[in-house]
């Protein structure tokens, strides 16, 4: 014999019957403990289980089915042993215990990507470290029925228990069954579907994905429709570098396949990959130049770069191709906001109302945009649209109580921000907002009681600290001011706001040293603004003339 | 013959082969393939060591999962009894080992546990058994355990031991709580536990002197690269060294054979005071030609099994359908005994009628060759191809996974020169793989 032999040695590949047979010989010859393992399909593995119950008489055969994850079996098949004696027992659902494992590494599975595994599913830690207890307690055939990738898991995470088995047989997926099952899946792929699906369920389909490509057998459109779809899945599943893969298998095969371009894209984006989503997006736009979802998602990329010129630009595309595309006419309104031209963002937004009446954000974003040019009314109308079409929408309800605040309309801004409270009542801004409608009203209780609601669901809120100290000091309670204060500078030792608020209380009380000092900070934080609110601030008054005031005032 | 008596020694010959049972010293079916191992001896090389050594030493012993290594330490376990040694062999099992994130105080304890088990008559278990208690009174607030010592027998709270590990082993995040209050006592533990043994020492059971203990298994847990980057291996056996090295009595601990190629196996050799290695059985040569010798001790060991049921018929015409056969067999077991028994099993479940034809042996083999190559990363076939071309690996961690999944085996060559020659080379079975050959037909071209 030469070596040559064993380099030309070529596999035989038995026929699922000889194979069947093979397992058959194996059931009667073996006694005592054994390990087998069987590759298949589900519905493969049930035939077989019948058939070896019709084919191996004189063995008693149990069925050990698992449908959740297990940490351990050993102890099952001891609980088991004492009910009833067995010769053969077929595990099947040991994949359940497997699913909850290496979910990021599903993607690369196929490629055997194993060196990357960190963790060890507890049950196949269970069998490695105790397969000396199962053989020397257990006079049975333990027989997996296992899907392909728990077999992968079998050979690289339980190596030891695995080598100790005496028979392992693969039954690949008929060719007829890989076709419809791959026509069947594709048929039912939807990505608003995928969503919904727990995460479990999700992991499983992906597994099913997985199987029907790791078949050799098989049309290539079926293929790429396959990798697409498993794409579109794994994005669902937030495994965006797997979608990334799979896609980019697709286009391998097919590289004028725009939407798993597109989508290619869509997974850079999810990742902040924004540049490198660009270009996938231009590349389905050079395969499909009316391709408006591609321009779309590609001035979302641009938006989310801050280039906001280009992303127009993008989106003014696509509403060229589609003009009742809502979406694009939206962001493109959200674009131009975001570089300062609410009159043209304004007419952007009333487009997609046009177009989708009932669109809330564009009301709402309107209203933004009408508040920030100082059209308080058109603002409120904007506001109460959105809260028409979404009366749960608590930032519109909010945003109407501040375009009221601004008209002088207290009262009115208080019902607003009561109703958004309603809606969201750990809304801190809303809780403050309202305490200085109050304060304006005069209110100054009922403010502080809305400030201390601001402070209790936002602690480190400063802001909500110093309106509750110019509330108590219009109560002329001048220590509690001074100590909401000081809650407000521990927090924000910069805020100049705080320190000549401090400086005012102390003035009110006479207090001239104390006074200067907490001015001085304020000064020494905003010497402009606190210079200049200073010489007509009649909180000063009793300490006006002093030489020290004027000179820190009016410097020398 | 008749047929009924074919069938039932089909039966009896496929039972025969399981490749699950660790030979016991004095077996029958034993073959001793010292010549064709390179001439390795555990009871020379580690056991006379052993015997010999003036002071307390610390030996690993390696080789491929399922090459024969529990039967060369349970002949190794024998030897040393003979020779007066009261002898701790332990598996390391599910108990004392959660090989993911498995440390040396697992270890640690482990030995604790057996030690206790085999020895409480020996010396006086009270420290060991108050140090468990303690830690398991530190740890009542945090793993909420029921565990209590008081009022068991001695026997009963040495089963608590077990308890004590078995919370190590907890949800992850408890886990690492728990390590965080047991690992600054591990060098109370030691103390103590030396304390134990040099009392035991001085009344071993059966009027043994000398102790000794094996820790077996510790090569089943499964690599994972750390955070570190190095291997939770690396980090047990050379990391840990001093504390691995902490017990006043001569220990033996299995280890991967992957860890003695890793990137700081020259570290390894200078911690330990011996490290063994069981090289597979040599049936090819480095020159690439069938090594008759080595084919011929890999029959003997079929044929010892064989003959307990049919030594009147004839290996090759009645078991087998030719010598061609055979050597197709024995060649592609790659010299590892576990593989060659899985071979001969398969070949027997693709049989009908004696003797196994050729067919039934490549059936076999391509069976074993599916396993192998879905161990192999894409990027793997190079270094394979590689390795069978220069017949050597050199210490790097890129060859971790191929030996641990046995796509790379070692051989020795016999006592030659004073100087055992260690090469390796890929499994037999790999050869004929289609992408084996490709990755050698552009490495040959370059």
């Amino acid at each position: 014999m030469t070596l040559d032999l064993i380099d030309r040695d070529e596999d035989i590949v038995l026929d699922p019957e000889e194979q069947y047979q093979s397992i058959v010989r194996a059931f009667k010859r073996k006694r005592g403990f054994g390990l087998f393992f069987i590759v298949c399909d589900r519905g493969k593995g049930e035939e077989i289980i019948n058939r070896v119950k019709q084919d191996v008489p004189n063995k008693k055969i149990e069925i050990l089915r698992f449908f959740k994850p297990i940490n351990t079996l050993y102890d099952k098949i001891e609980r088991l042993t004492k009910e009833k004696e067995i010769d053969i027992l077929f595990i099947r659902g040991i994949e359940y215990s497997l699913y909850q494992y290496e979910l990021k590494k599903f993607g690369k599975i196929t490629e055997n990507q194993y060196n990357n595994f960190t963790s060890v599913p507890r049950i196949l830690n269970h069998l490695n470290q105790q397969r000396e207890r199962f053989r020397d307690n257990f006079k049975i055939r333990f027989v997996f029925i296992l899907p392909p990738f728990a077999r992968n898991y079998f050979i690289y995470r339980a190596p030891d228990f695995f080598d100790w088995s005496s028979g392992k047989w693969e039954f690949p997926m008929e060719p007829e069954v890989v076709e419809e099952k791959s026509r069947l899946i594709l048929m039912e792929g939807d990505y608003e579907k995928y969503l919904s699906l727990s995460s479990q369920e999700r992991v499983e389909k992906i597994l099913e994905f997985e199987e029907l490509l790791g078949e050799k057998p098989q049309k290539k459109d079926d293929r790429v429709g396959l990798f697409f779809e498993l794409g579109n899945l794994l994005i669902a599943d937030k495994e965006y570098e797997g979608a990334i893969a799979s896609y980019e298998k697709a286009i391998e095969i097919k590289p004028d396949y725009h939407q798993a371009w597109n989508n290619r894209g869509n997974a850079q984006y999810y990742l902040g990959e924004y540049r490198e989503a660009i270009a996938s997006y231009e590349k389905a736009i050079e395969i499909k130049p009316d391709y408006h979802q591609a321009w779309y998602n590609r001035g979302n990329a641009q938006s989310d770069l801050g280039e906001y010129r280009e992303a127009i630009a993008s989106y003014e595309k696509a509403i060229q191709i589609k003009p009742d595309y809502h979406q694009a006419c939206y962001n493109r309104g959200n674009a131009q906001s975001d570089l300062g031209e609410y009159r043209e963002a304004i007419a952007s937004y009333e487009k997609a109302i046009q177009i989708k009446p009932d669109k809330d954000e564009a009301c709402y974003n309107r209203g933004n945009a009408q508040y920030y040019l100082g059209e308080y009314r058109e603002a409120i109308a904007s506001y109460e649209k959105a809260i028409q079409i979404k009366p749960d929408k608590d930032e519109a309800w909010y945003n109407r109580g501040n375009a009221q605040y601004y008209l002088g309309e207290y009262r009115e801004a208080i019902a607003s921000y009561e109703k958004a409270i309603q809606i969201k009542p750990d809304y801190h801004d809303a809780w403050n907002n309202r305490g200085n409608a109050q304060s304006d009203l005069g209110e100054y209780r009922e403010a502080i009681a809305s400030y201390d609601k601001a402070i209790q669901f936002k602690p480190d809120y400063h802001q909500a600290w110093n309106n509750r100290g110019i509330a108590q000091s219009d109560l002329e309670e001048y220590r509690e001011a001074i100590a909401s204060y000081d809650k407000a500078i521990e927090i924000k030792p910069d805020d100049h706001l705080a320190w000549y608020n401090k400086a005012c209380c102390y003035a009110k009380q006479d207090n001239l040293e104390e006074a200067l000092e907490n001015l001085k900070q304020a000064i020494a934080l905003n010497p402009k603004k606190c210079r200049e609110d200073a010489k007509t601030d009649s909180d000063f008054d009793k300490i006006r003339e002093d030489e020290r005031f004027k000179t820190l005032i009016f410097g020398t | 013959m008749s047929d009924r008596d074919d069938e039932q020694l089909l039966d009896d010959l496929y039972n025969v082969f399981d490749p699950f049972e660790p030979l016991q010293a004095g077996d029958p079916k034993y073959v001793d393939c010292a010549e064709v191992r390179g001439d390795g001896n555990i009871e020379v090389d580690l056991g006379n060591r052993i015997r010999r050594a003036k002071r307390t030493s610390y030996y690993l012993y390696s080789g491929h999962r399922g090459g024969g290594k529990s039967t060369e330490l349970l002949r190794l376990k024998k030897f040393l009894e003979e020779k007066n040694f009261y002898v701790v062999y332990f598996a390391a099992d599910e108990e004392d080992i959660q090989s993911q994130d498995a440390q040396y105080t697992d270890i640690l304890l482990a030995c604790t546990r057996h030690l206790l088990e085999d020895l409480n008559q020996s010396a006086n278990p009270n420290p060991l058994l108050e140090w468990v208690k303690n830690r398991v009174e530190e740890l009542k607030d945090l793993a909420g355990t029921e565990l209590s010592l008081q009022g068991l027998t001695v026997q009963a709270q040495i089963s608590q031991v077990a308890k004590l590990t078995a919370n190590l082993r907890a949800e992850p995040t408890m886990r690492q709580k728990i390590r965080e209050k047991v690992n600054p006592h591990t060098d109370s533990l030691i103390e103590i536990l030396n304390d134990f043994l040099k009392e035991a020492k001085q009344k071993l059971p059966d009027n043994r002197t000398k102790l000794a203990v094996i820790v077996d298994n510790l090569d089943r847990i499964v690599p994972i690269v750390q955070e570190s980057g190095r291997t939770n291996h690396e980090e047990i056996f050379i990391d840990r060294h001093e504390q691995i090295k902490g017990l006043n009595c001569d220990l033996i601990y299995t280890v991967p054979i992957s860890l003695l190629y890793s990137n700081r196996a020259s570290d390894i050799r200078t911690i330990y005071d011996n490290i063994q290695v069981l090289p597979m059985i040599m049936v090819t040569t480095p020159e690439e030609t069938i090594y008759q010798p080595g084919l011929n001790k890999i029959q003997e060991i079929i044929s010892n099994r064989v003959n307990l049921f049919a030594a009147d018929l004839s290996l090759e015409k009645e078991i087998f359908d030719s010598q061609e056969t055979l050597d197709l067999l024995c060649t592609m077991s790659g010299g590892h005994v576990r593989e060659l028994l899985k071979l001969v099993q398969d070949a027997i479940a693709n049989t009908t009628d004696l003797p196994i034809s050729r067919k039934a042996v490549r059936i076999a083999i391509t069976e074993a060759r599916d396993s192998y190559r879905r161990t192999v990363q894409q990027d793997q076939w190079k270094l394979l191809a590689e390795v069978h071309i220069s017949k050597r690996i050199i210490n790097d961690n890129k060859y971790l996974d191929l030996l641990f999944s046995r796509c790379l085996l070692e051989y020795r060559y016999p006592y030659e020169e004073k100087k055992r020659k260690r090469w390796c080379d890929v499994n037999p079975v790999i050869r004929a793989i289609p992408e084996f050959q490709e990755a050698l037909d552009s490495l040959k071209q370059s």
